[in-house]
């Protein structure tokens, strides 16, 4: 480790490996300090991805796969289950294997990785980031850089210490607490979607499998609901019901970012990635692509900044433009459906499903879905509208 | 007000960080198997409490009564 270099990532999931690669790939020199001993571990993910959003972004290697899906499946408050096959495959990951591999693949581009190496500070001279204070082993010590970037996910710090501050409402937040669990019975091949007041209030109950008897089962809620009861006991609650010869193999609570994208995700000398961001889509909690879009994005802006000596907000701003023409868009717009669903009562709900039931499950796309919904259901032409119509 | 002391049960914390993340008083840090909060800088905004997934944030030896 030296004492200085182009640029500091904090944080080595898929956000900040990402953007070590690809600065390292421009030629900057490039050190990720990780907090945890390990990389990828916990597992603080359901580990869904589209494979053709992640195939264009990266080459894809098999074992990172535990799971290949081909069907999904949403299932109402009264149980009405709407089956569909969106023609398009997903992928659930093992993140433990995809983690390491996204992290030597910045390591062979050139970037140097630490873990079990605490950030405690930001260095800064003025409102420029200069560095960061890190204790490693006991030991304390200052190390420099052009450019400091927070990948250090949901509990990121490096903004806040470093003057950028991501405006945080409660209902931008929701917990969640996911099981991995073994001897279920269930379709590998389905991922399903369960919603209502006595499941997941303001949220909903993901199954994603990862083999033919094993799935990770989790939830997320909404913060205020979370008061009169935590997600623990509501995920209980669901399991006892649907899978009472279940066995947990892995627990991990955690928490979603969803909310609109913030209006600053840079500083002079600093840039955020990933969960640090908000770079999370509010309507399905899908955070892995998003992360290395947004890492590529800002690895290669970071990199150039350093080359041309102007490291200063303005300059890094390219980054937040971009990051926002190619993905953050996207995000605003489902945090606008996002509050529209989340207006939704079980009845509504169960209305909706009991409209798509007649649709083949090949031809429940968007489309589809949309035409039939909103014919029967004026009130939603006009939130539709508000969502669609605003831009 | 500034009677309340908060701090994390150990015994159930899962350090997802989440209650780090939303503390806007820099008040609680996080290393790899630890947590911390600092009850000097705390503006006893209890949010840390609200969002913690397992509800191991008590607040005046009370859990979750913000």
């Amino acid at each position: 480790m030296l004492k200085k270099y182009d640029i500091i990532v904090v944080g080595a999931g898929p956000a900040g490996t990402t953007t070590a690669r690809k600065a390292s790939e421009e030629g900057a020199s490039v050190l990720i300090l990780e907090k945890k001993r390990d990389i990828g571990i916990p597992v603080r993910c359901a580990e869904g991805v589209s494979e053709q959003s992640l195939r264009d972004l990266i080459d894809i290697e098999d074992s990172w796969i535990a799971q290949v899906i081909t069907k999904s499946k949403f299932i109402s408050p009264d149980g009405t289950e709407i089956e569909s096959f969106p023609g398009e495959r997903g992928l659930i990951l093992h993140r433990k294997i995809f983690d390491i591999a996204l992290a030597d693949k910045a390591v062979r581009a050139g970037s140097h990785i630490v873990t079990r190496a605490y950030v405690s500070g930001i260095v800064k001279d003025n409102d420029q980031v200069t560095g960061v204070r890190l204790e490693k082993m006991g030991k304390e010590e200052e190390i420099q850089a052009c450019v400091v970037i927070g990948a250090d996910g949901i509990e990121s710090q490096i903004g806040r210490w470093g003057g950028v501050n991501i405006i945080k409402k409660k209902s931008y937040i929701l917990p969640c607490f996911q099981m991995l669990l073994s001897n279920i019975d269930i379709d590998p091949e389905c991922v399903e979607f369960y919603l209502g007041e006595q499941v997941a209030p303001g949220g909903y109950l993901w199954i994603f499998p990862k083999g033919d008897s094993i799935a990770n089962v989790g939830l997320g809620i909404d913060s205020q609901r979370a008061k009169e009861q935590n997600p623990l006991n509501y995920l209980n609650t669901f399991i006892q019901r649907k899978f009472p010869h279940s066995v947990c193999l892995s627990m991990t609570a955690g928490g979603v970012t969803s909310g609109p994208s913030p209006s600053v995700i840079v500083g002079n000398g600093l840039m955020l990635v990933g969960d640090a961001a908000f770079q999370i889509n509010p309507l399905t909690g899908g955070g892995i692509i998003n992360s290395i879009i947004a890492g590529e994005i800002a690895g290669r802006v970071a990199a150039e900044a350093v080359k041309e000596g102007n490291v200063s907000a303005k300059r890094l701003a390219e980054y937040q433009k971009k990051w926002y023409k190619k993905e953050g868009k996207n995000n605003d717009r489902s945090y606008k459906i996002k509050k529209i669903v989340s207006q939704f009562s079980d009845a509504d709900f169960n209305k909706i499903a009991k409209l798509l039931l007649p649709i083949p499950p090949d031809e429940r796309n968007g489309y589809q879905i949309f035409k039939k919904v909103l014919f029967k259901y004026p009130q939603l032409m006009y939130d539709a509208a508000k969502v669609f119509g605003a831009k | 007000m500034s009677s309340y002391t908060i701090h994390i049960n150990m015994n159930i914390c899962d350090f997802c960080g989440v209650c780090a993340g939303v503390c806007f008083a820099n008040a609680i840090l996080m290393k790899e198997n630890q947590i911390f909060i600092n009850n000097e800088k705390c503006e006893k905004c209890c949010w840390c409490a609200d969002v913690c997934p397992v509800w191991a944030i008590e607040v005046d030896g009370k859990y979750n009564d913000a």
